[in-house]
């Protein structure tokens, strides 16, 4: 049997999935829109460029006028994107990529977190152009601090669980706990008073945020937006 | 080797651009190089099976919860044009 097919005609032998994928994107809030989205077609001339070792846009071969146009698109788009993120479009990325601290707004991107070994507590510092501001987080309001959504948590010490525990991890050894069994949980809800909760090691993760070593050996990863929040910050739409 | 290992390991020489080409999914090896490093953007690479999508979707929320935005989405072996007849013609 032989399949008619008219010169010219345009075929999705895999379907068309990336119309219920756009569909999606949109409902999930990605902040990608159509013009963010590339469709490369099944290429003999790709194939061919592969086989021989020498990329596509390297090769540029002149019936490959469909293929080097989306690859020209996509490497404009992706460094336009870039370029706007650079200055000030993570705004529109995430909900919560700015908070407001006295009166001036701040890019939580920005945040820096250290530690003062003279007062024993955590400095958070966030930049703008126009300058900077700087505030001191005692260990124990960290401490109660939920490290993901940036909210306060009641002291609970019946064991139950909830989802800060996702972004908890206890290193196991000789750590001092506070006596309410052991595990990453009750690090997490008991907030202890004193030298104990003094910082050990802070190590920054990515864009998401800094992971904090306490000194009873509970590391916890706090993301930028709970430690804006720790520091005062409300958040800026 | 883990990427990890290779990325602070190798000397790179100044770079303008670094490409990182991920496994597909949600697994360790994105969110470990979402923690070590600071990526600036990233690229979702998917094809028009339905389970492929769904999984380049979970994976753009994914890097948006470790505050990596993904700039552009790109769809291989979309679609199939049909220009030479003679050359595509065949028997199924």
């Amino acid at each position: 049997m032989h399949q008619q097919c008219e010169g010219g005609q345009r075929h999705y032998p895999f379907g068309k999935s990336i119309v219920e994928s756009k569909k999606t994107l949109l409902e999930t809030d990605s902040h990608l829109n159509e013009s963010n989205i590339f469709q490369f077609p099944i290429s003999s001339r790709t194939n061919e460029a592969n086989d021989a070792g020498i990329p596509l846009c390297l090769s540029r071969p002149k019936d490959a006028s469909v293929e080097l146009y989306t690859f020209n698109s996509l490497s404009s788009t992706v460094a336009k994107e870039l370029l706007l993120l650079q200055h000030g479009r993570s705004s529109e990325v995430s909900d919560n990529s700015s908070v407001r601290i006295g009166g001036e707004i701040f890019d939580i991107a920005s945040l820096h977190l250290s530690v003062d070994n003279s007062t024993n507590t955590f400095v958070v510092r966030l930049f703008t152009d126009a300058g900077a501001t700087q505030v001191e987080i005692p260990g124990e309001k960290l401490r109660s601090w939920h490290p993901k959504l940036g909210e306060p948590m009641e002291v609970d010490t019946t064991g139950e669980d909830d989802d800060s525990n996702s972004m908890i991890t206890h290193t196991s050894g000789n750590a001092h706990t506070s006596g309410k069994g052991c595990g990453s949980h009750d690090h997490s809800h008991e907030v202890e008073k004193g030298p104990r909760l003094f910082p050990c090691k802070i190590e920054k993760k990515g864009r998401y945020g800094y992971s904090v070593e306490f000194a009873d050996q509970a590391t916890i990863i706090y993301s930028m937006f709970s430690l804006a929040r720790a520091a005062g910050g409300v958040p800026h739409k | 080797m883990s990427y990890s290992y290779r990325l602070k390991g190798t000397e790179w020489g100044e770079l303008d651009v670094l490409v990182i080409d991920m496994p597909p999914g949600t697994g360790d090896v994105q969110l470990t190089l979402c923690q070590d490093l600071e990526l600036s953007g990233a690229v979702t690479v998917t094809t028009p099976s339905k389970l492929a999508a769904a999984d380049a979707v979970k994976g753009i929320e994914m890097f948006k919860s470790l505050g990596v935005p993904t700039l552009a989405m790109v769809e291989n072996m979309s679609y199939f044009d049909v220009s030479d007849i003679n050359k595509y013609a065949g028997r199924l």
